[in-house]
């Protein structure tokens, strides 16, 4: 079953008054969910450059081989290598042709240098092929390093974006230390995946492949939309996913008083929660139609009433959206502040002095809101307790500033 | 007019609770909101019936000001050395670096980063608490420096069951004592 909710901080506000308010929205599809069999089609983009050679190369052949070998038969595999060249190694072939995908896979030989946006567009090429035939399609890129064909990350999210229009989902896998970790997260933010983070290849690296499987298998919607219509007046101010991965977004074009955003795919087991701030128009006192939300198949109505009685306007039924928004605008500050921006760090702690962090005050949150700040809370404190950061300590909290915490099985 | 402490704005209504520009609380956030109604004294916990032995007496904490997070919610913490603690949730959760940094940076000369990210797992069935340190629902893999339950090492040997004054021993570096 798919469980779509929408919940505001606040029901009344002040007429003839600006008032922001929050609203957060919660999309699951639990294990009942009936689930159409599709067949895969996925393509493994890996990075043979100089620097993989030894332990990461051989994990990255061998963890590509398990997963070959979790595939159905009827499945698509197709492999590009990048390092100075760009190869096409593999064409979009069956996974019943488990011999030939092997030897390929073991041919693997390193080279120099990284072309890793000549990568991904050849990756894109062949996983396009098949992308329309109602497979779920996905890139899985694996590199340890910087590139050195394209640098600028906007080249990535303008690539990624056209990939994802075709309802290819790009996840990036970053090995090692020296990666670039906000090029991966641009990556996978445009590309509708996740940034992964490997630091052991011997023990991450086949799961995550693996994982990349079971999750295409349990894809029900790729590239949902959630559609929002507001009062009119109403406008978005700022919005952020929290769950699964934790980003500021973009703000979607808007039509009239309507909004539709591109959602990551819906994967059973996995919730998404978004949440926004939302600028109220003036309106004389009364009851109106605050915001109709739709995505998959339900719909939700929300209304908001705007009153003179200061108690009401001044109540917050539901702290839980306001501050799950600050503490997940919060943790994005401390992205860039991790990278040396002592302003947003500044705001970060701001915010942090604004949430309840004492557990007495937080007992009444949403786990996950709960989960959110004191995430924010320990990046924050392992930030300043360690001015110098190293490298892979910086990726490990920067990683953390995209994870909440996995859903608890249920 | 009021400012906002966020976001600075400095145009609120005298009357105003939440800033008209970023929609926080103007109000201290950090006073705990009167939502629930104050706990009834804590006579006796919710009836154990596994553990018979009344919870042991938390030492008097003469430093630690706030008043145990547990009293609402009954269960199992993880005391740590300066007494401060970590209430195990119904769910199962990780313990690891970030949860015990406070107390980390209080100890001279030792690296946090002994203490993985995630170094073991808590989890709570029927009534029963255990520790684990290897591939669970919540944990990626087994910690690098090892976990030790009452100086034995659990690394990587599945569930342990725990028992009250149990000593949970991360890396040889933290010892966390679990109470019922």
């Amino acid at each position: 079953m798919t469980d779509f909710k929408c919940i505001s901080n606040r029901t009344h506000v002040k007429s003839n008054s600006g008032s922001v308010i929050f609203i957060g929205v919660d999309l699951f599809a639990d294990q009942s969910t009936i689930l159409q069999s599709r067949h895969l089609n996925i393509c493994l983009a890996i990075d043979c450059s100089g620097s993989m050679q030894g332990e990461k190369i051989e994990r990255a052949k061998e963890s590509a081989i398990i997963l070959a070998r979790s595939l159905s038969p009827n499945d698509l595999i197709s492999i590009v290598t990048f390092e100075y060249k760009v190869k096409v190694l593999l064409a979009p072939t069956l996974a019943s042709e488990q011999d030939k995908i092997e030897n390929v896979i073991s041919s693997i030989q390193v080279g120099s240098a990284t072309s890793l946006y000549g990568g991904l567009q050849k990756a894109n090429d062949l996983a396009s092929k098949n992308a329309k035939s109602g497979r779920i399609t996905r890139i899985v890129l694996m590199t340890d390093g910087i590139p050195t064909d394209k640098e600028n990350p906007k080249d990535y999210e303008k690539l990624c974006a056209e990939i994802r229009k075709d309802g290819i989902t790009v996840n990036p896998i970053g090995i090692g230390d020296n990666y670039n970790d906000e090029l991966l997260l641009r990556i996978s933010d445009s590309g509708g995946g996740e940034w992964m983070h490997v630091t052991d290849p011997h023990s991450q690296l086949p799961n995550f492949l693996r994982e990349q499987v079971t999750m295409m298998l349990n894809t029900i919607a790729i590239n949902p939309e959630l559609k929002l219509e507001f009062i009119p007046g109403a406008e978005i101010i700022d919005f952020y996913t929290v769950k699964p991965i934790l980003t500021k977004m973009e703000l979607p074009q808007r039509k009239g008083n309507q909004y539709v955003l591109n959602l990551r795919d819906l994967v059973i087991g996995q919730e998404q929660t978004i949440v926004f701030r939302i600028k109220l128009p003036h309106q004389p006192s009364g009851t109106y139609n605050l915001l109709n939300a739709s995505a998959i198949d339900k719909n939700v109505d929300m209304s908001i009433t705007y009153t003179e009685d200061s108690t009401l306007y001044n109540s917050e039924p539901n702290p839980d959206p306001r501050i799950l928004l600050f503490a997940t605008e919060g943790t994005v500050l401390m992205r860039k502040g991790m990278d040396g921006d002592t302003i947003a760090l500044q705001k970060a702690e701001t915010i942090l002095k604004a949430v309840p962090t004492d557990p007495d005050a937080t007992i009444a949150l949403n786990p996950a809101t709960q989960a959110t700040v004191m995430n924010l809370k320990n990046i924050h404190d392992a930030t300043v307790m360690k001015p110098n950061l190293s490298e892979a300590e910086k990726k490990d909290l920067m990683h953390d500033t995209t994870i909440i915490r996995r859903k608890e099985n249920k | 007019m009021l400012n906002c402490p966020i976001c600075s704005f400095s145009e609120n209504p005298d009357d105003s609770v939440y800033c008209t520009e970023c929609g926080g609380k103007i109000a201290e956030e950090s006073q705990p909101e009167p939502q629930v109604v104050a706990p009834p004294p804590p006579a006796q916990p919710e009836p154990q019936v596994v553990a018979p032995p009344p919870p042991a007496q938390p030492e008097p904490q003469v430093v630690a000001p706030p008043p145990p997070a547990d009293l609402q919610n009954p269960g199992g913490i993880l005391v740590l050395p300066d007494n401060s603690n970590i209430q195990v949730e119904t769910a199962p959760k990780t313990i690891g670096r970030m949860e015990l940094i406070n107390y980390l940076k209080t100890l001279q000369g030792v690296d946090p980063m002994t203490i993985s990210r995630q170094h073991f797992t808590i989890s709570q069935e029927n009534n029963t608490y255990y520790v684990e340190d290897g591939n669970t629902v919540v944990q990626d893999k087994a910690s690098s420096n090892r976990t030790f339950l009452n100086g034995v090492d659990i690394t990587d040997k599945g569930q342990q069951e725990l028992k009250n004054d149990d000593v949970i021993d991360l890396a040889n570096t933290v010892k966390l004592t679990f109470r019922l």
